[in-house]
């Protein structure tokens, strides 16, 4: 483990997987993920995150379309031929073999020379903090001490991609957090191309170098964490990733008129999206005033619901007058001290925060 | 045992968890089980019929004659009424006491289970001689009934005889099930009832005993199945002259050589099982049977007994017990008698009974056709489990079900067919054709206890395996093999036990050079007074009891 390797590029085409009696899991996955790339699959479960992974693992035969690995196609390879690491939900570490026996398993079945795997496994212990656990059973370790094992068993053969199904899905908030930024380090580190899956949107954003968003089989969008959260595809993807205010409608000219007949001054967009109908606010884009006067393009009247503390910050939820569509403002220094529950207030934006998106 | 162990396995294992495999056809791996079960099952069954129907002239000729004749109408009857009354006394035994399992605490649970299944694993000979002890004329309970003026009771060969060798053997067939169905049940609902207007007896009447019913029905029929099928019992402490079918079967192949005759009687009464299965199965696959027995589930409330039930179960406990100790000390008896307690010890009898050509040599051959036929049993009974979990196919759960079918054949039915099939194989008298008889038998617990670790095992397992570089073979040796090891050697404990404690094939199959020591144990009992066979009982108890031990301690120090 001495320089950091060369990940591999990964490309799927056409990857189709439909189960006996089914309608498809996966269909027609088209994706280019680079070398030494984060790539997160982001979705709902159902969305055939993990079924891709599983196929480019080699464990589900895709019914169409190709997996290739550098170039090389690997659809007809067995998961042991195909040089991948795999970093698996509750870590499916092997609970008769001590931790020193888990990580060096992979090397074994390489028929490395004992010496070499006993230093390539220290080196990878000591590299995910587990120097002195070496001669302990999975069964005795806690999990995030597990999670790291699964990690160095994965790594530990310097594998060109690493696929990882919703590593941190088992352990609490705190330890989450404190493993994401592990794995970031260990990305950066190792080099290796890592595809990770989760549900988790605030994962995939403090993670990915990019993110697929699946959704129904399909990827819906790919693109930079920013990209997404800025400028998401569709109303699914903007549901999905982060907190958004959405105003249903539809584009009339250069103004965006509501299901509830207000207007909205929107941005020029190219004609193409005529047929967009909803307008994307995010939350802390919002701005509200109680006394009625607001210095932005786009307002409306509403009544605070509730006000939910969030220690840095408040979140401020309304009521539209008009409709009564709930709406989300994120207040993050104070500057609606004088905004109580009840109260009736003005919400608005700039025309350059709204968003206009697909609606489906 | 006269019938193998955990019958009702038979009905909770057959969902065996599927799923699709990337490689290979695993199925496969069944084929050789299927092979066994052909040569040993399948084939003589085929060929005992096709004698019954076919000689000495086509048609059903064999079986209107037989069902004509009064003797067999007498003996058909009489097995019928017996198992009723084996059925009804263990249900009345066991419902008590299984009750008494699920509300007892920790220990008393744990002595309750180990009294129920003490039958189990104390050699059936071992305690059929006891019962021989304990009810001939002259016996400790006639002894003691006279000490008290009450008289003397003929309890050997008779009815009464018969129904206690028979209750107390089959006893766990029924608490395991009943046992099974109580624990399922919401006590709550017990108390819902009483807190809605019903009395404690109304309660339980109306809610419990409807909900356990699953687990009555369920043990009823096994045991009333294993009654009809009961060989040895009823020839060693029945009267001669009251038959049952069983014995009446093994009549017409030994002194009569009409294996026509033997086919059609062991056809109707494979027909009278097949019957009470199609009425019963749906109440054996409620999966709540001995398979969902964890063994580790008892004891969770701690409270005490009351005293009725604490009376019923020291009662139910002693009869059980009793046959043990009994033999223990028989074994050590210094004069040749079976006068019990004895009036002189000494260990002759076990100097006897290892120095002695005859019995030192059924043991020798006990010891080599239970090795053999359980690591036969073990090979290809593992790879059947394996294949069969492992493959998602429809097929694979009626090639399970039919690999278990030795568990439900009656012991009779299933040996005589064997012994008429392999005598024109010329294996009968042969170690080989015992071997493979012992093997079938012992595959269903092979079966069974792999396809359970196997149920539990956590696939993603081997997954990571291929996924860290493991081929096909490596991930079997590095990772399945190690992780369900627990599993393959309690079936390898089963299938020896089954095959070391085995005798209604064995009497059929056996000859001067392949005795085994049960069958020298029962021929002792027939024919001579000679208390060496308490010492081979002796013997018998401690090396399955050594074994199960030794497999549970395995077990519980992974």
């Amino acid at each position: 483990m001495t320089s950091a390797h060369h990940g591999a590029r990964v490309d799927l085409s056409k990857l189709t997987k439909r189960f006996l009696g089914e309608q498809a899991a996966v269909h027609d996955v088209n994706l280019a993920i680079g070398a030494g790339c984060f790539m997160t699959f982001l979705g709902p479960s159902g969305s055939g995150k993990t079924t891709t992974l599983n196929m480019i693992a080699g464990f589900i035969q895709p019914t169409e379309g190709s997996v290739r690995i550098d170039g090389q196609e690997v659809s007809g390879l067995p998961p042991n031929k195909r040089q991948l690491g795999m970093v698996f939900q509750q870590y499916a570490l092997f609970p008769h073999l001590t931790v020193f026996e888990n990580v060096a398993y992979p090397l074994r079945r390489r028929r490395i020379s004992e010496e070499l795997v006993r230093r390539q496994v220290g080196e990878t212990l000591k590299r995910v903090h587990l120097e002195g656990l070496a001669v302990k059973y999975p069964s005795q370790l806690s999990g995030g001490q597990q999670q790291r094992v699964a990690v160095a068993r994965a790594i530990v053969y310097q594998p060109p991609v690493l696929l990882m199904d919703e590593p941190l899905g088992a352990l609490d908030r705190k330890l989450r957090e404190e493993l994401q930024l592990e794995l970031s380090r260990l990305h950066r580190d190792v080099g290796s191309t890592f595809i990770y899956v989760t549900h988790d949107q605030e994962e995939a954003l403090a993670l990915s170098d990019r993110i697929a968003v699946f959704r129904d089989g399909r990827i819906e969008q790919v693109g930079t964490p920013q990209d997404l959260y800025a400028d998401p595809a569709c109303l699914f993807v903007a549901r999905f990733l982060g907190e958004s205010n959405i105003i249903l409608g539809r584009r009339d000219a250069d103004a965006f008129v509501s299901r509830h007949k207000q207007a909205f001054a929107i941005e020029p967009a190219p004609s193409a999206m005529e047929n967009e109908s909803a307008l994307l606010i995010r939350p802390e884009s919002m701005r509200i005033s109680g006394d009625g006067k607001l210095a932005v393009e786009s307002s409306l009247s509403a009544t605070v619901t509730d006000i939910v503390y969030l220690g840095a910050s408040r979140k401020i939820i309304l009521k539209a007058s008009v409709g009564g569509d709930d709406l989300i403002v994120r207040e993050t220094s104070g500057q609606y001290s004088d905004i109580r529950r009840g109260g009736e207030v003005l919400v608005g934006w700039n025309r350059r925060d709204a968003k206009l998106i697909r609606a489906t | 045992m006269e019938r193998s162990l955990l019958a009702s396995n038979y009905l909770s294992s057959r969902q065996v968890t599927t799923r699709k495999r990337a490689f290979g056809r695993p199925a496969a791996l069944a084929i050789p089980a299927l092979v066994l079960l052909l040569l040993v099952t399948v084939l003589p069954l085929t060929w005992l019929f096709a004698i019954s129907v076919l000689d000495p002239v086509p048609g059903f000729g064999n079986y209107v004659d037989l069902l004509s004749r009064a003797g067999f109408q007498r003996a058909f009857l009489r097995t019928l009424k017996m198992a009723a009354i084996v059925t009804a006394v263990t249900l009345v035994f066991g419902y008590p006491y299984a009750y008494a399992m699920t509300i007892a605490g920790r220990k008393t649970w744990l002595l309750l289970t180990l009294l129920v299944l003490l039958p189990l694993w104390t050699s059936l000979m071992a305690r059929s001689f006891a019962w021989v002890i304990l009810l001939s004329d002259n016996g400790v309970i006639n002894n003691g009934l006279d000490a008290l003026g009450l008289g003397r009771l003929p309890l050997i060969r008779t009815e009464i005889g018969v129904t206690i060798g028979m209750a107390q053997l089959l006893l766990p067939f029924m608490v395991l099930p009943l046992y099974n169905s109580m624990i399922g049940v919401d006590r709550r609902l017990v108390l819902a009832a009483q807190s809605l207007g019903a009395s404690r007896l109304t309660a339980l009447r109306s809610v419990y005993l409807p909900l356990t019913l699953p687990g009555i029905v369920g043990g009823a029929t096994i045991v009333f199945i294993m009654s009809l099928g009961f060989y040895v019992t009823p020839m060693l402490l029945g009267s001669p002259r009251e038959a049952m079918i069983a014995p009446y079967i093994g009549v017409q192949v030994n002194r009569l050589l009409a294996f026509n005759m033997a086919g059609a009687g062991s056809f109707i009464l494979a027909f009278a099982v097949g019957i009470i299965l199609v009425f019963t199965a749906r109440f054996l696959n409620s999966g709540n049977m001995i398979g969902g027995y964890s063994g580790e589930t008892g004891g969770a409330s701690a409270r005490r007994l009351p005293w009725s039930l604490r009376l019923h179960c020291t009662v139910v406990g002693f009869i059980l017990f009793l046959p043990v100790p009994v033999v223990i000390l028989l074994a050590f008896a210094g004069r040749p008698s079976f006068e019990f307690p004895p009036s002189e010890y000494s260990l002759r009898y076990f100097v006897h009974f290892f120095t002695d050509t005859v019995w030192s040599g059924s043991l020798r051959n006990s010891l080599l056709i239970g090795v053999c036929s359980a690591a036969l049993a073990t090979v290809v009974g593992s790879a059947a489990a394996y294949g069969l979990t492992r493959s998602g196919s429809r097929w694979c759960q009626a090639i399970y079900a039919i690999l278990l079918t030795p568990i439900v054949l009656p012991g009779i039915v299933g040996a005589v067919a064997a012994y008429v099939f392999f005598l024109r194989l010329n294996l009968s008298e042969t170690f080989v054709g015992l071997v493979l008889a012992h093997s079938v038998l012992g595959l269903p617990f092979v079966l069974i206890t792999v396809s359970s670790v196997l149920k539990t095992f956590d696939r993603r397992l081997e997954m990571a395996a291929a996924s860290l570089g493991a081929s096909v073979p490596e991930t079997i040796r590095t990772v399945t093999l190690p992780l369900i090891l627990p599993g393959v050697i309690t079936g390898m404990v089963f299938a020896f036990v089954t095959s070391f404690d085995e005798i209604v094939y064995t009497l059929f199959l056996q000859g001067p050079d392949t005795r085994t020591l049960p069958v020298q144990m029962y021929l002792s009992v027939t024919a001579e007074v000679d208390p060496t066979i308490a010492a081979a009982s002796t013997v018998v108890v401690l090396v399955t009891t050594v074994l199960f031990c030794s497999t549970y301690l395995l077990r519980r120090s992974r």
